[in-house]
């Protein structure tokens, strides 16, 4: 193996690196915009009222599945984390101020495709929780996604965690564990 | 780089590249999009595309050296391209880059040791591409069964 030789992947790789590096921070400024616009859209429509605006609140809480919560006039917006089937699941669950489920949506998943999947897509799967307040559960009020019961309890605990959070009862719910 | 034993690692960062370019620009358009993350799976589909980019270039032979700079090569693009992009999260360079080399070396000996025994000549022109195929299925497999 020559040095000449080495050249042609070591200089692809600093070119791309380069192109790579000058794009994200270029488009940084923008990304951080728009990303700011999506969420304060899709948060409105997690609550009643349909708020414009919402305030981060500081969260020191026993339950780590907790992230983060945004606070609007009628409710809150929480952040949760549970463990899926695949991997974490990020949710953003919308609770009126009197502890009713208003809205759900996952933010991010590694779920299966054509299984756990559905918890980000089924529409009739996310609509079983509106109303709730912090007592669903699969089996009971909640009908699971085909083949992917591992994932319909994870939101499941991850919805009747925010639930808790504005109810008072935020005590740890177990929902980064994995529950097969 | 036509006999260049190292252009694999070339190839790779194209398609690591791209895939970079691809996600930075649609996590910018579109921020609420769930994008498919660089994991295991994911370094290993990106490595068989380039791998069978590769074999369609010229015939791949295995080739000790070439393999050992080749993994150290790919590791470097896993660790450097997704950072430059800002993709790692909260992973360390490192441990990306440790990954990648893993997953570039291994997929790089599987190919090549598989692609000599399903190629049967010029009238095979889908092994190649059939081979990465079929490496990426098995790795899925794997990463389930982990």
């Amino acid at each position: 193996m020559k040095a000449k030789e080495l050249m042609a992947p070591v200089i692809t790789i600093l070119a791309a690196a380069a192109v790579l590096l000058a794009v994200s921070a270029g488009l940084r400024p923008i990304a951080e915009n728009q990303e700011a616009t999506a969420q304060a859209e899709i948060m409105g429509y997690m609550l009643p009222s349909r708020p414009a605006s919402f305030t981060e609140e500081p969260y020191d809480g026993e339950d780590e599945s907790i992230r983060r919560v945004f606070k609007a006039e009628d409710g809150y917006v929480v952040e949760v984390e549970t463990a899926g089937y695949a991997g974490p699941m990020i949710l953003w669950v919308g609770v009126t101020n009197e502890g009713t489920v208003s809205g759900v949506t996952v933010r991010d998943h590694r779920e299966t495709f054509g299984l756990g999947r559905g918890a980000q897509t089924d529409a009739s799967f996310l609509l079983q929780f509106l109303g709730t307040a912090g007592e669903a559960a699969v089996g009971e009020d909640i009908d699971a996604l085909t083949g992917a019961t591992v994932t319909s309890k994870a939101v499941t605990r991850a919805v009747n965690s925010a639930a808790a959070f504005v109810t008072g009862a935020d005590v740890s719910s177990g929902a980064t564990e994995w529950e097969g | 780089m036509k006999h260049n034993p190292l252009k694999r690692a070339a190839l790779l960062a194209i398609v690591v590249g791209l895939y970079c370019l691809g996600v930075t620009l649609v996590g910018t358009l579109a921020p609420m999009a769930i994008l498919p993350k660089l994991d295991l799976p994911m370094m290993l589909g990106l490595s068989a595309i380039a791998l069978a980019l590769d074999a369609y270039w010229s015939a791949p032979k295995l080739n000790w050296p070439a393999l050992l700079a080749n993994t150290v090569l790919g590791g470097a693009v896993f660790a450097l391209l997704p950072w430059c992009a800002g993709l790692a999260g909260a992973v360390p360079v490192w441990t990306m880059g440790l990954a990648g080399a893993a997953v570039f070396g291994l997929s790089t000996l599987l190919y090549t040791a598989a692609l000599e025994r399903i190629a049967t000549g010029p009238k095979a022109p889908l092994a190649p591409a059939g081979t990465a195929l079929m490496l990426f299925l098995a790795g899925q497999c794997l990463s389930g069964l982990l």
